[in-house]
């Protein structure tokens, strides 16, 4: 079983008569599987939060079905193993960091003796202990989300939704938030993050989905995302000699005296190019697949979504 | 239920409450130990035939009255007080924290309604409670149906807060949850002469548009004064405006449950 099950999901707000309806999630299908990191990404007003709260019940789709832990986002017990951070969190300001942490162990259904046993563990974990006692109302936003990070870990939760929690985070603090992660991965937790922040995601999730205007355009693993299937580096020691790669087989990118860069027709050809290369003596170090990072790979899917040049 | 109650506790504390209300209830002590004082003076001067209970009434009802209006103005300090506390808890950002743990809707909000009438009722049950002890202390007298008085006004409160409540949950605005707030206090103290009014209406519409108001309405100003007459050992004529105040506080937070549970956040 999925720890998410996403099918055919719409959600249509009204506005009104004058501005019409908006169409904030266009037939959505996703499944998340237990224990992996996956990233949502997506332009603002792509719809990716409310694509979680409609997950976390608080809001109702217009169509379609969704499931958490088997569970539909309506029945409460859905939520009984589900964290949540939302983006710019407005904590209730009379509660310290703790009080914070351990209402959130209260509502979640857990004993005093665990919501004791956990509070104060999870503010050290993400860095808050010595600003336990200190009232919310005086944190900054890194504070906030990394308390947020904390209220959301509680219940032990084996789902994790972070909408954008690095958001305001120094770069120690989103580093340790990382960790965090990895942790919980290395736990079996199935964490589901929202994040404009491309790096971050690439670094740390196993699968994404890219979200544009309420349509999901693409889904794939990080990996299939940063490769160009294509095309390849290759690290040899060409000197001054001229290559020429057959029309056939591909062109050439680039190259310089250490290396070069070809786009091949099909990916089997490289083996041809080796062959040349190895033919010519030069000695060939390495060839490895040509990488786009994350931000490029979401770029060119949005625009071709979009119809709209980068 | 339990967290929700510690949390309305620390927000009463941290939003200086307990100052307010300790401060009006000392203020209300000095005032009832000058009456003492006041009391003897009367006492020495009104040697004529004048009956005090004639301009007073019975010394029982005047005492009940006192305590009515003291307990009338802690339970108006209360609704005035908690007014912003639900809208507040749903502003975007903070509704987010509440809904995303697994309790439904309904028992959300019930547990708030009652977190904050439980909380603030006792806040006022003690100032009221010290006011009563004091001035049976000094007018060596008691009420017998103090506790009935109370009583009758923590349901006025909880008549109240099921209107401020619905009005913030729908407007999300602690003002807009006043001002209703206020105008059905106008409007429910216009309708207790609703046999005058009607008198003096020629219309029969408009007649029966006022009684119609009158019997769905809350009839808090009535709550009040038959609970002084109850306390003070008089008759009570008719229980209705106590358990049609109640009804109509029922069948408002009932609509408040339905609109909070299919409300998108």
């Amino acid at each position: 079983m999925n720890a998410i099950e996403i099918q055919d999901v719409t959600k249509i707000f009204h506005t009104g008569l004058k501005n019409g309806n908006i169409v904030a999630l266009d037939s959505v299908t996703l499944s998340v599987r237990p224990g992996e990191i996956f990233g949502l990404l997506g332009p603002n007003g792509a719809g990716k939060t409310t694509l979680v709260k409609g997950l976390l019940g608080m809001l109702k789709f217009t169509s379609g079905e969704a499931l958490i832990n088997g569970r539909p986002p309506s029945d409460p017990l859905s939520r009984r193993k589900a964290g949540f951070l939302q983006e710019n969190p407005r904590f209730p300001e009379h509660l310290t960091g703790l009080g914070l942490v351990e209402l959130a162990g209260r509502l979640s259904g857990l004993s005093e003796a665990e919501v004791g046993e956990h509070s104060v563990k999870l503010l050290d974990l993400v860095g808050m202990g010595k600003w336990a006692d200190t009232k919310v109302r005086k944190y900054s936003k890194g504070m906030n989300q990394r308390v947020g990070l904390a209220q959301a870990l509680v219940s032990d939760p084996e789902i994790l939704f972070l909408d954008e929690p690095t958001d305001g985070v120094d770069p120690t603090g989103k580093v340790e938030i990382r960790q965090v992660l990895m942790l919980l991965r290395d736990q079996g937790k199935t964490v589901f993050l929202n994040s404009h922040l491309l790096a971050e995601v690439e670094a740390v999730a196993d699968r994404v989905a890219i979200l544009s205007r309420g349509k999901v355009i693409r889904v794939a693993t990080v990996e299939e995302l940063t490769v160009r299937e294509c095309q390849f580096e290759i690290e040899a020691e060409i000197g001054n000699e001229r290559i020429e790669i057959p029309p056939e087989l591909g062109k050439r990118l680039s190259i310089t005296s250490r290396g070069m860069a070809v786009a091949l027709n099909n990916p089997e050809d490289i083996n041809q190019v080796i062959d040349q290369l190895r033919m010519r003596k030069i000695n060939i170090r390495s060839v490895r697949p040509a990488r786009i990072s994350l931000e490029q790979s979401f770029f060119e899917a949005v625009s071709q979504d979009s119809g709209e040049p980068l | 239920m339990r967290g929700i109650t510690r949390e309305t506790v620390v927000e009463l504390v941290d939003r200086k409450m307990l100052w307010l209300f300790g401060g009006l209830t000392l203020i209300t002590l000095f005032i009832v130990y000058l009456s003492g004082n006041i009391r003897g003076e009367i006492a020495i001067e009104s040697s004529g035939p004048a009956d005090l209970d004639t301009i007073l009434g019975t010394p029982r009802y005047f005492a009940a009255a006192v305590y009515g209006r003291v307990l009338w103005l802690l339970v108006f300090l209360a609704v005035l007080g908690t007014a912003g506390l639900v809208p507040r808890m749903l502003e975007r950002g903070r509704a987010e924290y509440y809904l995303s743990k697994p309790n439904s809707r309904a028992a959300f909000l019930a547990s708030r309604f009652l977190a904050i009438w439980i909380v603030y009722g006792l806040l006022v049950a003690v100032c009221a409670g010290a006011v009563a002890v004091a001035g049976a202390i000094v007018h060596e007298t008691s009420i017998g149906g103090v506790v009935f008085l109370f009583v009758v006004h923590l349901l006025i409160m909880l008549v109240w807060l099921s209107i401020t409540v619905t009005v913030g949950l729908l407007s999300r605005s602690a003002t807009v949850a006043l001002m209703a707030a206020f105008s059905v206090w106008v409007a429910q103290f216009l309708l207790s002469f609703h046999d005058r009014m009607g008198g003096l209406v020629t219309s029969d519409v408009a007649r029966t548009t006022v009684k119609l108001l009158y019997y769905v309405l809350p009839k808090t100003s009535q709550m009040a004064e038959l609970a002084v007459n109850f306390a003070a050992g008089r008759p009570v004529e008719t229980w209705l405006p106590l358990w049609s105040s109640l009804l109509f506080a029922g069948a408002l937070f009932s609509a408040a449950l339905w609109i909070f549970k299919r409300r998108d956040y």
